[in-house]
């Protein structure tokens, strides 16, 4: 289904949770709806689902606006994030609900329940009750509930939260192939990072009601638009300026507004800082003299926070090298950074290192 | 240390003991002096178990007076009570569970407060009422007047447990396509059952106990319900003791099946009502 969401805006009393969001969504999409707790991602979804009415704005399915419809006529599947089953139903019922409720016979219904329950993979489950059922099969059944009625839109709240960590990597596997298998535009909320990027097609960081930037996983993470969607996407080093880190000396000087460049932000990811003895640094000329401080084993890498000039910078290093320890001195590169001034955000590259490739 | 333990111990079940037996007291006395022949029953020093037991004032229950007609009256004021306010209770607390309309904490307040007045201090208007719409002497007037003070609590027991469901389940079913009836019926009266089945309890009870508007109401004797029917016993000149606690023996029996049957639904009932309400 085409969605277009126009100035979209909700107040709860004093409080706007949802100011001026727009966005529009293709056919077929999967989409994540990521930011902070309280930000509002849940009553957008709400909205669209028509369970909570926008104080202003548009929202049109094909075209059409359907601020006056309520859910019944929208044509939606909804899972919620307590699965919201109902409990005085079998799984065989639970899925059975939208159909029985449309009047469907009962041939169709039940090739319908059946094809569903395959597709879930809770063949023979259909007589337990949700209490009988596991987290994750609970899951699966609102699920399957939801798409049942053939929707045209499934909106997903947080429908991974209630689960424990390992099913929940198995279910978002899951759910990825299933939509697009079912063909289905859905768009799910979810306040985890990895959830997004692993799942969605494209995503939508919401914070504090507004829409910060829509794009691909790897267009928000490579591109980030604003501070905020930096240092929520990934980690990130946040400094006041650039001073003493080679290679970025001018860097605020390309801003447009050169004389506010002071209250720039520059945001440096830990994937893209190289630190390590000087033999070691695919680029010494363009590297820094840093101080390592700490040292962390983090699972799959080294976290390695390193002194250079007067900041504090957090950098990854791969097992396989030498251990560093803390007293070490190092050569620090980075490659890149993002600068932002208000609504301005650049990415840079190291300009001794692209100047010295440049060179050969 | 042990020995405070036990001494601990000893105290408070001979405490719990003490106040069973004073819970329990009454009940043994009234069918102890159920099976006590007339002569027995002043005897000095009392006896516990009957000297002479017989069941002789049950016999003459059955065959003296209307007792059957009574039984069945009030089966059938006590269930008719029950359907009506269970009907009306599960509908009300739903609507004061979750539909947004004006004035509805202050409604909902006053049922409560209705609740903490004496039922006796609204005896003279309901039977000057009854007494205008001419339901004096009917099963309906009577079944009225029960549902009237059966209803606020009633109401509030399934507010509470209207209010234990949570709203994403009723959101569930819309999206799915029912509307504002198939959505209740269909999903949230099935899923308040042990609420609605407590509730019938309650109403059910209190209106087989009710005694002063089952009397003040009805002046026919082919109405009466139990209660009333064993306060005949209680003469002017002297109260027949035997038959009168025979037959509460014989009102307390359903009452006592039905709690024991449903024990579980009450209390739960009870403890939605209060905990989450």
């Amino acid at each position: 289904m085409q969605i277009e969401v126009r100035n979209l805006k909700k107040d709860f009393g004093q409080f706007a949770a949802v100011q001026n969001v727009s966005f529009d969504i293709e056919p077929g999409k999967l989409i994540g709806l990521l930011g902070p707790s309280g930000g509002g991602k849940t009553t957008i979804l709400r909205m669209l689902a028509g369970l909570e009415k926008p104080t202003s704005g548009e929202i049109l399915f094909h075209g059409k606006n359907v601020n006056h419809l309520p859910p019944q006529e929208r044509g939606i599947g909804f899972v919620f994030q307590n699965y919201a089953l109902f409990k005085h139903m079998n799984v065989f019922d639970n899925i059975a609900f939208g159909l029985t409720v449309q009047k469907k016979t009962k041939r169709e219904i039940q090739e319908r329940v059946y094809e569903m329950i395959e597709l879930i993979g809770l063949k023979g489950l259909a007589e337990r009750y949700p209490h009988q059922l596991s987290g994750g099969q609970r899951q699966r059944v609102a699920f399957a509930r939801a798409l049942a009625p053939s929707p045209e839109l499934l909106l997903l709240d947080e429908p991974f939260a209630a689960i424990d960590a390992k099913v929940r990597k198995e279910l978002r596997t899951w759910l990825r192939e299933m939509i697009s298998r079912v063909g289905v535009t859905s768009i799910f909320v979810t306040h985890d990072q990895e959830e997004a990027v692993e799942v969605a097609d494209e995503i939508m960081i919401i914070n504090s009601g507004r829409l910060e930037q829509k794009g691909t996983p790897w267009q928000v993470y490579k591109e980030p638009q604003t501070p905020f969607v930096a240092s929520f996407l990934g980690e990130s080093n946040i400094l006041p300026d650039t001073a003493s880190i080679t290679g970025f000396e001018a860097a605020t000087f390309r801003l447009r507004d050169k004389s506010r460049a002071k209250t720039a932000n520059i945001l440096i990811r830990p994937e893209s800082i190289e630190v390590g003895r000087e033999h070691e640094i695919s680029n010494p000329a363009a590297a820094s003299i840093g101080l390592v401080k700490s040292v962390q084993f983090r699972g799959t890498l080294w976290q390695v926070e390193v002194e250079v000039g007067h900041h504090r910078l957090l950098a990854h290093r791969t097992l396989e090298k030498e251990t560093l320890k803390p007293g070490d001195e190092v050569a620090v590169l980075i490659h890149s950074l993002h600068l932002f001034h208000e609504d301005e955000s650049l990415f840079l590259e190291n300009e001794i290192k692209r100047a010295s490739s440049a060179a050969i | 240390m042990k020995r405070r333990r036990l001494l601990f111990t000893v105290f408070w079940w001979g405490a719990a003991l003490l106040f069973l037996a004073f819970l329990v007291f009454p009940v043994l006395w009234m069918i102890s002096t159920s099976l006590k022949p007339s002569g027995e029953i002043f005897q000095i020093p009392p006896t516990w178990v009957p000297e002479h037991p017989t069941l002789q004032a049950y016999s003459t229950l059955w065959q003296k007076g209307n007792f059957l007609r009574y039984l069945l009256n009030s089966i059938l004021v006590a269930l008719a009570t029950t359907g009506i306010a269970v009907l009306v209770a599960s509908m009300a607390g739903y609507a004061f569970a979750r539909l947004p309309f004006i004035g509805r904490k202050t409604v909902l307040f006053g049922i409560l407060t209705a609740q903490m007045i004496p039922g006796v201090l609204f005896l003279l208007p309901i039977f000057v009422l009854m007494k205008q719409l001419g339901l004096l002497n009917t099963y309906l007037g009577l079944i009225l007047a029960n549902v009237t003070f059966a209803l606020p609590f009633a109401i509030w027991m399934m507010y509470g447990f209207y209010k234990h469901i949570p709203a994403e389940i009723e959101e569930a079913a819309w999206v799915d396509g029912a509307g504002f009836g198939g959505t209740f019926f269909r999903v949230v009266l099935p899923m308040g059952m042990p609420g609605l089945l407590s509730c019938a309890i309650f109403c059910f009870l209190s209106a087989w106990d009710e005694f002063v508007f089952a009397l003040a109401l009805n002046t026919r004797d082919e109405l009466r319900t139990m209660p009333v029917g064993l306060f005949s016993f209680v003469g002017q000149f002297g109260i027949e003791w035997n038959y009168l606690l025979a037959g509460a023996v014989l009102v307390t029996i359903p009452a006592m099946v039905f709690f024991a049957l449903f024990q579980k639904y009450i209390l739960q009932g009870f403890a939605a009502g209060a905990v989450k309400g």
